[in-house]
């Protein structure tokens, strides 16, 4: 027993909410805590980046090209240490990679968003409307869905041309289907159960039902499919990147700063790629891990 | 006495009907059709003002779809739904919606029927508010008072219907109905999937109901005791048609339709609990092709030539009783 129960007598009854349960389940998971532990540091360590890094890797002025392709914890002409080293333009990594983390996890989450918006709209309406009209888009889905991602997304860019508002609409092309899925399959499961026949019963409007009754019961998975889709988006951005049609020099991402150090490798200056690659890896793989937990803990069938 | 509800002639059909594939399929010589399910095959029933009326039959013969037409969940295929004698189809606005209040549904499962992201005094508080029956400022008070009506302590409002027991949720669905001001109450197997000790108390509760507020009930249930306890007069369902009505106490002393027999028959009692029960020959048949003429003659012991072939009517045998059965007479 513990001491709470022993000197606190009378106790109000406590109300256990949904979020508060679930929050008991995710923190259940060590690894879970760790990877949402890690996403929380690398999104603070990316928003307050100017005020953390050293230097500013963009601004001219701040940039020495005496300081090119340093060993990691070489001392910078300026005086600092450059803890992972420098890129061929004199850059220290930390600081790019910093910089580059706000790109990469803008163009993330903004896609991701937009998609999930997307995606959620149709396949509401889909499950709602039925009939024709849902045939019709769950078909165009199934045909998005046909296409690997970053096939879609390298076509798109073919026609659309570079640039940061490209690779956002290229991603959100790529991925609004997965979203649009999830939400009609769950809807489609829920509008089946009686609450909503009791809604309808007592005379609310359909898009009450719809966005009060149904859409609040459809989110989990749809939390679940948003996390390790932003995750993707990231990856996907990354790719896009280093194969060079995705974002330009001017807006240096995590995938930027790898293909400019890919060729370096072989000649022994592994940090120009190695760390920024690293930073991606951790980012990408703590998103799914927590998403892959947030499916477990939703999970109904999964429950003790 | 003018009835409060009547159906009149309601059918309601499923169809399934083919996608692309199907009817390439079809083209190319394959047995797939459309399939259409008669669930409720021109019922009629008229229900007095404070009347309690229960619907019976096996689970797959139309009640919970018939009950679903009244309370206005599921439109009919064909017939109409009179409130007040008027066809509630057919009012438009304002009276539409109070039409639409007026006639309530209570629900058989107290897990699905409550909507888990809601609080308690949403559940209840909403669409008094959405409708304007109340005002922003009298919602709490209305709210508390809609649950002590039904037994549940309003300081537990602020939760979440997953933190209530069966019965309790029972209840909350009880509320939510009755803070709308329903006069007409359908109540679908609700009390079927509660612990026997709870179901006497939301039996007690529907009655209590019943007293204070003059509500008339749609009792639908397959528990032949709970019927005969509360009911007035009873419907007895087969396979989407009504086969038997009759007042409660003549049903149960002298059933006029070989199906009505059989069922109560085989209800379990307490007085002949050493006897062997026969079960009803055969399998309830499928809606999708039920069989011709009366819909129980390849199960019923009476089957004559005419079973086969010729509907029966819903014969008067004395006002306020009905029987659907060439034989009615001679039984």
């Amino acid at each position: 027993m513990t001491e709470a129960t022993l000197t606190a007598p009378v106790t109000p009854v406590k109300v256990e909410t949904p979020f508060q349960r679930f929050r008991a389940e995710f923190f259940e998971s060590r690894i879970a805590t760790a990877a949402l532990a890690t996403i929380v540091l690398i999104i603070l360590l990316a928003l307050f980046a100017p005020w953390i890094t050293p230097q500013n890797p963009y601004d001219l002025a701040q940039v020495d090209v005496m300081d090119g392709r340093l060993a990691p914890g070489s001392e910078a002409f300026a005086g600092y240490t450059m803890w992972l080293g420098s890129d061929g333009a004199g850059r220290d990594l930390f600081s790019a990679i910093l910089y580059g983390l706000r790109i990469s996890l803008a163009v993330g989450v903004a896609s991701g968003v937009i998609a999930l918006l997307l995606g959620m709209a149709v396949g509401l309406l889909a499950a709602y409307a039925g009939g024709r009209l849902e045939t019709v888009i769950m078909r165009v889905v199934d045909l998005q869905l046909s296409f690997p991602a970053s096939l879609v997304a390298l076509m798109l860019i073919a026609i659309l041309g570079k640039g940061i508002e490209n690779i956002i609409l290229a991603l959100v092309v790529a991925q609004w289907a997965y979203y649009a899925r999830t939400v009609r399959a769950t809807a489609l499961v829920e509008r089946r159960k009686e609450y909503v026949e009791a809604a309808a019963c007592l005379g609310l409007s359909n898009t009450r039902i719809i966005f009060r009754h149904i859409l609040p019961n459809c989110l989990a998975p749809l939390i679940v499919v948003g996390t390790v889709q932003v995750a993707s988006a990231i990856s996907l951005e990354a790719t896009l990147s280093f194969l060079g049609i995705g974002l330009p020099q001017t807006e240096p991402s995590l995938g930027v700063l790898i293909a400019n150090g890919f060729e370096y490798m072989m000649s022994g200056r592994y940090w120009i790629s190695i760390f920024p690659g690293l930073a991606l890896l951790l980012t990408v793989v703590s998103i799914n891990l927590v998403g892959d937990h947030l499916r477990d803990v939703l999970n109904p069938r999964l429950k003790k | 006495m003018k009835p409060i509800l009547e159906i009149d002639a309601v059918s309601k059909r499923f169809t399934r009907t083919l996608d692309v594939a199907g009817r390439v399929a079809q083209r190319l010589g394959a047995k797939v059709r459309e399939e259409t399910v008669h669930a409720v095959d021109s019922v009629s029933l008229t229900i007095a003002p404070g009347e309690v009326v229960g619907l019976v039959g096996e689970s797959g013969c139309g009640k919970s779809t018939l009950g679903r037409v009244v309370a206005g969940i599921h439109s009919a295929s064909a017939g109409r739904i009179l409130l007040d004698g008027q066809d509630i189809a057919a009012l438009t606005g304002a009276e539409r919606r109070a039409a639409t209040l007026a006639v309530q549904m209570i629900f058989q499962d107290p897990f699905a029927s409550l909507n888990p992201r809601l609080r308690v005094e949403d559940i209840i508080g909403e669409a008094p508010r959405v409708h304007g029956l109340v005002t922003a400022d009298a919602l709490s008070d209305y709210v508390d008072e809609t649950m002590r009506r039904v037994g549940l302590d309003p300081a537990l409002k602020r939760r979440y219907a997953h933190q209530f027991s069966g019965g309790q949720r029972q209840r909350i669905g009880i509320a939510r109905a009755l803070a709308v001001k329903p006069r007409f109450l359908v109540c679908d197997e609700a009390i079927a999937a509660l612990d026997v000790s709870i179901q006497a108390q939301v039996i007690n509760l529907f009655m209590d109901l019943r007293e204070e507020l003059g509500l008339t009930y749609l009792f639908i249930s397959h528990d032949l005791s709970v019927v005969e306890h509360i009911a007035d007069s009873v419907a007895i369902m087969y396979l989407g048609r009504i086969v038997e009505t009759a007042p409660t106490e003549a049903l149960f002393e002298a059933p006029r339709h070989p199906y009505t027999r059989a069922l109560l028959a085989e209800a379990p009692r307490l007085d002949q609990r050493r006897r062997q029960f026969e079960p009803i020959r055969g399998e309830i048949p499928s809606p999708l092709d039920p069989p011709p003429g009366c819909h129980f003659h390849p199960r019923c012991p009476k089957t004559q030539d005419i079973c086969r072939t010729a509907l029966p009517a819903l014969d008067p045998i004395v006002p306020g009783r009905h029987a659907a059965c060439h034989f009615w007479a001679e039984t």
